[in-house]
C-alpha cells in the first residue's frame, strides 16, 4: 500500500508538476511562441554573419572565404583619360602624372550613372573601387571609378592647391574631374545618362558627402542617390588614430624595418612550405592563417600600410608646392634624382606632422585668422550636419567597431542619418565591404527610387 | 616584370649600360644656390644605426632610374600595344597553349639548375613534369602536369649562384626586362643560351637553322612574357614607386633563392 500509495503520490506529483508546467505554458504560450517566431524569422535577419569579429583582423584580412563574398559577374571596364585640370606645369620629378585616368563601364541602354570615389591614397582601379563598380554595373547602372584626391596623380594633375585633405577644396577638384568625365562619356557614348549617383569608401565617403553638398549649390549633377561607406566622422581624429597605430609595433617606429622583415620572414616561411611559386596576396593570407599576428602587430601592420601611402602623398605635396617639408624648397629635381632619402623621412613623419607642419601653415598663409582647431573642424561631417540631416537621398553604411572612429563617434551616424544609416555590428574598417550582405544592401540602396 | 631577352641583345645592352655608368648619371640633389634646409632633415630624424627599410644596394641609381623611365615608355608605346594586338589575334586557348610551350622550355632550364644545385629529388619531379607535358600534354601545349597535381618549380642560374652563396651585387634595371641585380643579370646568359640551343634543335630542319622562325619565336616569347605580368609602370603614381619596386623585387629574389 505504502508503495502503491507512494507510486500514486509520485504520479500525482508528476501530474501536479506536469499541470503546473502546462499551466505556466498556458500563461506564457504567446510569449514563447513569439520568442520562437522571433528565433526563426527575426533572428536570421538580424544576425550578421560576417565571420571576422576582431576589428583589426577584419581590416587586414577582409572577407576570408571567397564564397562569402558577393558573387558578381565579370565586367569589362574601359579606361578613359582627362587632361590635367590644373594650370600648374607638371613637375619633372612627377612627369608621369600628367593626365587623370578613370575607369568606366556603360550599360547598353539608358541608365543612371554612379561615380565611385576611392579611399585615402587609392586609385580609381583599387580593389575596393572595382568591387563596388561591379556591384553597381550588375544592378543596371553606368559606373565610373575615380582616383582619390589624396592620390599622388590627382594631387599633381587635378589638385588645385597641391595640399589635399581640405574637404571643400577636394570636392571642387573632384567636381571639375567629374564634369570632365561626364563630357567625355557623353561625347563618346550613345547611351543616355538618365540620372546621377555618387558613392565612396573611407575618405572617399567624406568626399562624396562634400561633393553632394557642393552639387546642391551648383546643380550640375543633381545627385539622386549618395551613399557613404565607412567614412571618418572627423578626418583629423581618424588620421591621428591611424598614425598612432604604428606605435603598436613592439619597440616603436625605429623597429619598423625589423618588424617588416619579420612579416616578410613569415611570408617567406609560408612560401617555402607551399608547393606553388605564386607571390601574391593569397600567400600573405596563408602566412597569416598559419601564424596569426597578435593584436599589436596587426595594428602595427595597418599603421605601416597607412604610413607608406601617407609618405607618397606628403612627398607629392612637397614637390608640387615647393614647401620645404622634407625636400629643400630650392631643389632642382629631375627625372633621375634619387628620392630615396626623402622616402625615409616621409615614412617617419606621418600625417600628424604633415597636418601641423605643412597643411596648417599652408592654409593659414591664405587665411591668417585660421586656427588649428577650426581647420580640423572643417574636415568633419559635423560641419555639414545640417545638410546631411535634410538630404534624404544620402545614406551611410558603417561598422560599429570601425577602427578609424573614436568610441561614441558611430552615434553621429545613427542620429543624423536615422533610418538612412545601416550600421553593421562588426567588420572593422572596410573588412566587410565585399561581404555578400553588405553588397546586397549597397545594391538595394542604388536600385530603388531614381527620379 | 620579367621579359625575355635575346642574349646577343643583352650583351650589347650590358656594354651600353657600362658605358653609361662610366659617363656618369648623378643622382645628387642639385639646388638653386645654397640648399635651403627643409623642416624635417633625415640626419636629425633617423638614428644612423637604424637600418632603413629601403636599403637595397643601388650605386647605379641614376642610370637605373633612367632605364626605369625608358622601360615605362617602351612599355607604353611598343610592348603594351603589341600585347593588345597579340591578345586580339590569338584567342585565349591559343595563348594558353603558347604559354604552356614556353613553360615547358622553362621547366628544362629549371631542371638544369636543380641539377646544378644538387636537388636530385626536385630535378626528378621536374623531369616527370616535362615528360607528362610532352606526352599527355600534346608536346607541351597543355599543362597536363598541373592537372595531375605534379609539383612545379622555378629555378634559374641567378638562383643557382645564390644557392652557392654568391651575393646579389648591386640592383640593376635591365632595358625592357626590368628590375634585377648584377648576379641575376649574369645568370640570364646561360639560361638564355640553353633555351636558344633547345629552340635551335626544334626549329632547324633539313635546310638548317631558320633565322625567320627563330625571330618569330623570340617575338612570341616576348609578347607572352609581357602578357603574364599585370604590372603597369607608374600605376601607383607615387614618387616612391621606384623605391617600392626595388624593395619588392629584391625581397622576392631573396625568397626565391631561399626556397
Amino acid at each position: 500500500m505504502a508503495v502503491s500509495g507512494g507510486e500514486a503520490d509520485g504520479r500525482q506529483g508528476q501530474a501536479h508538476a506536469g499541470k503546473l508546467r502546462l499551466g505556466s505554458t498556458d500563461v506564457h504560450r504567446p510569449l514563447i511562441l513569439g520568442a520562437l517566431a522571433w528565433l526563426f524569422f527575426a533572428l536570421p535577419a538580424a544576425a550578421y554573419d560576417y565571420p571576422v569579429t576582431d576589428p583589426f583582423q577584419a581590416t587586414v584580412v577582409g572577407v576570408p572565404v571567397p564564397q562569402l563574398k558577393a558573387q558578381l559577374p565579370k565586367v569589362k571596364f574601359r579606361t578613359g583619360y582627362l587632361e590635367k585640370t590644373v594650370e600648374r606645369e607638371i613637375p619633372d620629378a612627377l612627369w608621369y602624372n600628367w593626365r587623370i585616368p578613370y575607369m568606366f563601364a556603360m550599360q547598353r541602354k539608358s541608365a543612371p550613372l554612379v561615380f565611385v570615389i576611392a579611399g585615402t591614397g587609392a586609385a580609381h582601379n583599387s580593389a575596393n573601387n572595382l568591387f563596388l563598380m561591379r556591384a553597381l554595373y550588375a544592378a543596371g547602372m553606368h559606373v565610373v571609378g575615380l582616383d582619390s584626391p589624396t592620390l599622388s596623380r590627382f594631387v599633381t594633375a587635378a589638385g588645385s592647391t597641391g595640399v589635399p585633405g581640405y574637404l571643400t577644396i577636394d570636392a571642387e577638384d573632384l567636381y571639375r574631374v567629374m564634369q570632365g568625365v561626364r563630357d567625355d562619356l557623353s561625347r563618346r557614348n550613345r547611351e543616355r545618362i538618365t540620372d546621377y549617383g555618387l558613392t565612396g569608401y573611407s575618405l572617399g565617403g567624406s568626399h562624396a558627402a562634400f561633393v553632394a553638398k557642393l552639387d546642391k549649390e551648383r546643380g550640375d549633377f543633381n545627385f539622386s542617390k549618395v551613399l557613404l561607406i565607412n567614412p571618418p566622422l572627423s578626418l583629423y581624429t581618424s588620421v591621428s588614430r591611424l598614425d598612432r597605430m604604428i606605435e603598436s609595433i613592439p619597440g616603436g617606429i625605429d623597429n619598423f624595418p625589423r618588424f617588416f622583415n619579420k612579416l616578410v620572414g613569415q611570408v617567406s616561411a609560408a612560401y617555402q612550405a607551399s608547393d606553388t611559386v605564386a607571390f601574391d596576396e593569397t600567400l600573405f593570407f596563408k602566412a597569416f592563417q598559419a601564424n596569426p599576428p597578435g593584436p599589436d602587430e596587426l595594428a602595427g601592420l595597418i599603421g605601416a600600410a597607412f604610413r607608406i601611402s601617407a609618405s607618397s602623398l606628403i612627398a607629392t605635396s612637397d614637390i608640387v608646392t615647393r614647401f620645404g617639408f622634407a625636400i629643400p624648397a630650392n631643389a632642382q629635381l629631375n627625372r633621375s634624382t634619387s628620392l630615396t632619402p626623402f622616402s625615409q623621412v616621409t615614412v617617419r613623419t606621418g600625417f600628424t606632422d604633415y597636418y601641423h607642419e605643412m597643411y596648417f601653415p599652408f592654409y593659414q598663409a591664405k587665411e591668417p585668422s585660421l586656427s588649428r582647431a577650426s581647420l580640423a573642424e572643417r574636415q568633419s561631417l559635423i560641419s555639414i550636419q545640417g545638410f546631411l540631416q535634410k538630404a534624404d537621398y544620402i545614406g551611410v553604411q558603417h561598422n560599429r567597431d570601425d577602427i578609424i572612429l573614436s568610441p561614441g563617434q558611430i552615434d553621429f551616424f545613427t542620429e543624423v542619418f536615422g533610418d538612412r544609416a545601416i550600421i553593421y555590428p562588426h567588420g572593422g574598417h572596410l573588412g566587410n565591404l565585399s561581404y555578400r550582405e553588405n553588397i546586397s544592401d549597397f545594391q538595394a540602396f542604388f536600385t530603388e527610387g531614381w527620379k | 616584370m620579367s621579359m625575355f631577352i635575346d642574349y646577343k641583345r643583352l650583351s650589347m645592352l650590358c656594354a651600353l649600360a657600362v658605358m653609361l655608368v662610366l659617363t656618369g648619371c648623378s643622382t645628387k640633389l642639385k639646388t638653386d644656390g645654397e640648399p635651403e634646409e627643409p623642416i624635417f632633415v633625415r640626419e636629425r630624424m633617423i638614428d644612423p644605426s637604424v637600418q632603413p627599410l629601403t636599403a637595397v644596394s643601388d650605386p647605379w641609381e641614376g642610370l637605373n632610374r633612367r632605364l626605369y623611365n625608358f622601360n615605362s615608355r617602351a612599355d607604353r608605346w611598343v610592348l603594351l600595344p603589341a600585347v593588345r594586338g597579340y591578345r586580339f589575334i590569338f584567342p585565349q586557348f591559343m595563348r594558353t597553349g603558347i604559354r604552356n610551350v614556353f613553360n615547358t622550355f622553362g621547366d628544362v632550364v629549371t631542371f638544369a639548375n636543380q641539377l646544378l644545385q644538387f636537388k636530385p629529388k626536385q630535378a626528378g619531379q621536374t623531369t616527370v613534369r616535362v615528360a607528362a607535358n610532352l606526352t599527355f600534354g600534346l608536346l607541351g601545349t597543355i599543362d597536363a602536369a598541373s592537372a595531375m597535381k605534379l609539383a612545379k618549380y622555378q629555378e634559374d642560374f641567378g638562383q643557382t649562384l645564390g644557392h652557392w652563396g654568391v651575393g646579389t651585387g648591386p640592383y640593376v634595371v635591365l632595358p625592357l626586362y626590368g628590375p634585377s641585380n648584377l648576379r641575376d643579370a649574369v645568370g640570364l646568359i646561360p639560361d638564355t643560351l640553353l633555351q636558344n640551343y633547345l629552340w635551335d634543335q626544334l626549329l632547324s630542319d633539313d635546310d638548317g637553322y631558320s633565322a625567320e622562325r627563330n625571330a618569330a619565336r623570340v617575338i612570341l616569347q616576348t609578347l607572352d612574357a609581357r602578357d603574364r605580368v599585370g604590372f603597369r609602370y607608374h600605376s601607383t603614381s607615387s614618387p616612391f614607386e621606384y623605391e617600392l619596386v626595388r624593395l619588392l623585387a629584391a625581397t622576392k629574389r631573396q625568397l626565391d633563392v631561399e626556397k
